[in-house]
C-alpha cells in the first residue's frame, strides 16, 4: 500500500541499479521544493568521491552512485543526512533574482486566462507581480519550471496533438510557468514569448538559471522583445540577493 | 601525426558521438553520447584509444576518403563495410592508406555502426563532449561535402586486430525496479515480462516505442510529480504503450516508469532493428548490481581481448600475388 501522508517524507528509493532518489513530498509544494533544493545543495557540497551526481527535481533529489564504490555504506550516509535536519521546515533564501522581459501576446492567453477564470490584463499583472522560483530544470537543457502561481492557475494540459512553440515562448499549465529552452512541441498553453534563451552553448553561462533562482517577468512590447534577441540573455538583467 | 576523410555522401542521420556527458543532469542536459555504449568501447578498445569521438551512423552508412593514411575501426551494426571494394573485417582495426575510399553500406541488422578513426574525430566539444544532441544543437551532424579532422594518432601501428563480436541477440532484456515500479499493479509486472513487445517505427536517440495490444496504463490514472529520468527507464505514458528511453531522453517527466533496464542491456535495446520482437525480465536490484559490474569489468578488458586477424588462405582471392610480396607461407609467427 502506498501511504500518502507527510509523515513518510523524506523517503528513499532505487531508481535502477546505480541511482536513488530521495523524495521530500507526494506533490509538489513549496516546502517539499525547497527541501528538495537545499538537500541538493548540501549534498553537493560534501563533494562525495562515492556520489558522481545529483540533480533536484520538483519535490526530490536524484542521486547517481559509484557502482565502483561501497553502495550499502553509500546508501546509508544519504540516509543519515536525510534525516540529520528538518530539510521540508527550512525557509528559503533567494539567492539571485533575473527581471526578464516578456510580451503577453502569445495565441492561448485568452484560453489559459479563462481557465482560471480571470481577465487577460489581469493575467498579466497577477504574472508580472508574482514573485516566481526556479522550481528545477529539466526536459531539455537549461529549461526552468517556475512556480508557483496561485492556486486558480491550477490548469491542465491541452489534450491531444501539442502545438510547437518557440524557442523563448512563456507557457502555463498545473501553477507553472516554462520558458522553452527551444521549439519544441507542448501540452502547456503559450501565453507570452520572451527573447530569453535559457540555454546558449557559445555563452560563457551555457545554462541561464540554477535551481533556486528567484524570476520577475517585466511587460515589454512585440517590437521591444524582437529587438531583444541581439542581447545574449534576451535584455534580462540578473542580481545577485544578499 | 594527424590525418582527414573526406565525407563523399553519407544517410542522414551519421553524427559524431563520446560517452556524452556526466554531472549536467541538474542543468537539464541528459547523458546523450553512443546509443550502443558496448560499440562505442569495442571501438575504443580496438584502436587503443579510450574516449575519442566517433562517427554514429544510423541505419545507413556512407563513403568516406581517407585524405592522409589511418587508421579505422567499425562496430555495432551489421553494416557492409568495403575498402577500394574489398570486403573488410568489421569489429576490426585496419590501415586505411591515402585516397583509399571506405563504403560503409545501410545496416543489414541492428541500427548504430560506429567508425572510429586513428586519432579520433577533432569536432567542437561542449563542456567536454564531442556528442552530437539535436534537440540542444549540440555536436555535429555530418553532411556530404565535408572534410573530417582527426587527431594526433599515439598508436598509428595497432591495426590487424579484431575483437569477437558481444553483441549477442538472445534472452530477455534484464530490467530492476525503479521509483514507480511498486505503482503497477503485480499483475501489470508478470504481464510485463509475458508480453512479446514489437521495436516500433517511432523511434530515434531519444527513445523507442514497445509495441503490444496490451495496456500497461495506471489504474485510476494516478498523477505523478515530475521526476528525473535517466536513459534506461521504460515510461508508460497515459494511454499506457511503454517506451524505452535511450541517450537523448529528457531529464524530467512525469509518466510513471514501470522498470529500468540494465545499463548493460541497453545497447540490445538501442539496437533492435524495427519489428523485432523483444522481451523483458525483473532482475533484483543486488543481481543487476552484480551483471553490471560483471559488464564493466569485461568492458575494462576490451583492449586486451583484441587479438590477431588471422586470414583464412581460402578467402584471400589474390592468393598469389599475396604469396610473393610477403615471401613466405610458414610465417614466423605459426
Amino acid at each position: 500500500m502506498i501511504v500518502h501522508t507527510q509523515e513518510r517524507f523524506p523517503e528513499l528509493r532505487f531508481v535502477g541499479v546505480d541511482g536513488v532518489l530521495v523524495r521530500f513530498g507526494a506533490d509538489v509544494t513549496e516546502q517539499a521544493n525547497v527541501a528538495a533544493f537545499s538537500f541538493h545543495q548540501h549534498i553537493d557540497s560534501l563533494r562525495l568521491q562515492s556520489i558522481l551526481e545529483s540533480a533536484p527535481s520538483l519535490s526530490a533529489v536524484f542521486l547517481r552512485l559509484d557502482l565502483a564504490g561501497d553502495l550499502d555504506a553509500t546508501v546509508q550516509l544519504i540516509e543519515a543526512e536525510m534525516r540529520a535536519k528538518d530539510w521540508l521546515g527550512l525557509p528559503f533564501k533567494p539567492g539571485r533574482r533575473w527581471t526578464i522581459p516578456c510580451s503577453f501576446d502569445g495565441p492561448q492567453l485568452s484560453e489559459a486566462a479563462g481557465l482560471a477564470g480571470v481577465s487577460e490584463a489581469s493575467t498579466i499583472a497577477q504574472i508580472t507581480d508574482s514573485r516566481l522560483r526556479v522550481l528545477t530544470l529539466g526536459f531539455a537543457p537549461g529549461q526552468p519550471y517556475l512556480g508557483s502561481l496561485e492556486p486558480h492557475w491550477n490548469i491542465p494540459r491541452m489534450g491531444g496533438v501539442a502545438p510547437k512553440v518557440p524557442a523563448g515562448a512563456l507557457v502555463v499549465a498545473v501553477r507553472q510557468l516554462i520558458i522553452f529552452s527551444f521549439e519544441a512541441p507542448t501540452g502547456w498553453r503559450h501565453i507570452g514569448q520572451t527573447a530569453f534563451r535559457c540555454f546558449d552553448k557559445n555563452r560563457t553561462t551555457p545554462f541561464a538559471f540554477e535551481a533556486g533562482d528567484v524570476v520577475r517577468f517585466a511587460q515589454a512590447s512585440a517590437g521591444e522583445i524582437e529587438d531583444l534577441r541581439r542581447d545574449t540573455f534576451g535584455g534580462a538583467r540578473l542580481e545577485t540577493l544578499t | 601525426m594527424t590525418s582527414s576523410f573526406y565525407v563523399e555522401h553519407c544517410g542522414p542521420a551519421v553524427t559524431v558521438q563520446d560517452a556524452g556527458w556526466r554531472g549536467t543532469l541538474a542543468s537539464g542536459l541528459s547523458r546523450g553520447g553512443a546509443a550502443d555504449t558496448l560499440a562505442l568501447a569495442q571501438v575504443w578498445a580496438l584502436l587503443g584509444q579510450e574516449g575519442s569521438a566517433v562517427l554514429e551512423l544510423a541505419g545507413l552508412g556512407g563513403r568516406f576518403e581517407a585524405l592522409s593514411a589511418t587508421r579505422i575501426a567499425f562496430a555495432g551494426a551489421n553494416m557492409d563495410l568495403r575498402l577500394d571494394g574489398e570486403a573488410l573485417l568489421d569489429h576490426a582495426v585496419h590501415r586505411v592508406e591515402v585516397g583509399q575510399v571506405l563504403d560503409i553500406g545501410a545496416a543489414r541488422a541492428g541500427t548504430y555502426g560506429y567508425l572510429g578513426v586513428g586519432g579520433g574525430l577533432e569536432t567542437p566539444r561542449f563542456l567536454g563532449s564531442a556528442s552530437t544532441h539535436r534537440g540542444a544543437g549540440l555536436g555535429q551532424v555530418i553532411e556530404a561535402g565535408q572534410t573530417l579532422a582527426c587527431g594526433a594518432d599515439a598508436t598509428p601501428d595497432r591495426v590487424g586486430l579484431k575483437l569477437p563480436q558481444m553483441n549477442a541477440k538472445s534472452g530477455a532484456i534484464r530490467m530492476v525496479p525503479t521509483a514507480h515500479t511498486l505503482l503497477f499493479s503485480k499483475d501489470q509486472r508478470e504481464a510485463f515480462e509475458r508480453t512479446a513487445f514489437t521495436r516500433g517505427a517511432r523511434g530515434n536517440r531519444q527513445g523507442i516505442a514497445l509495441e503490444t495490444d496490451v495496456s500497461f496504463a495506471l489504474k485510476g490514472g494516478q498523477s505523478i510529480p515530475s521526476e528525473t529520468v535517466i536513459p534506461g527507464d521504460i515510461q508508460v505514458p497515459g494511454q499506457g504503450a511503454p517506451f524505452a528511453l535511450l541517450a537523448d531522453s529528457q531529464t524530467t517527466g512525469g509518466y510513471p516508469r514501470i522498470a529500468a533496464i540494465l545499463p548493460c542491456d541497453l545497447p540490445r535495446v538501442a539496437q533492435a532493428d524495427v519489428g523485432e520482437t523483444l522481451r523483458f525480465s525483473f532482475v533484483s536490484r543486488e543481481e543487476g548490481i552484480a551483471f553490471e559490474r560483471a559488464d564493466r569489468k569485461a568492458r575494462a578488458a576490451l583492449v586486451k581481448a583484441c587479438t590477431p586477424i588471422l586470414r583464412n588462405p581460402a578467402d584471400i582471392n589474390d592468393l598469389l600475388s599475396y604469396q610473393l610480396i610477403s615471401g613466405a607461407i610458414s610465417g614466423e609467427n605459426e
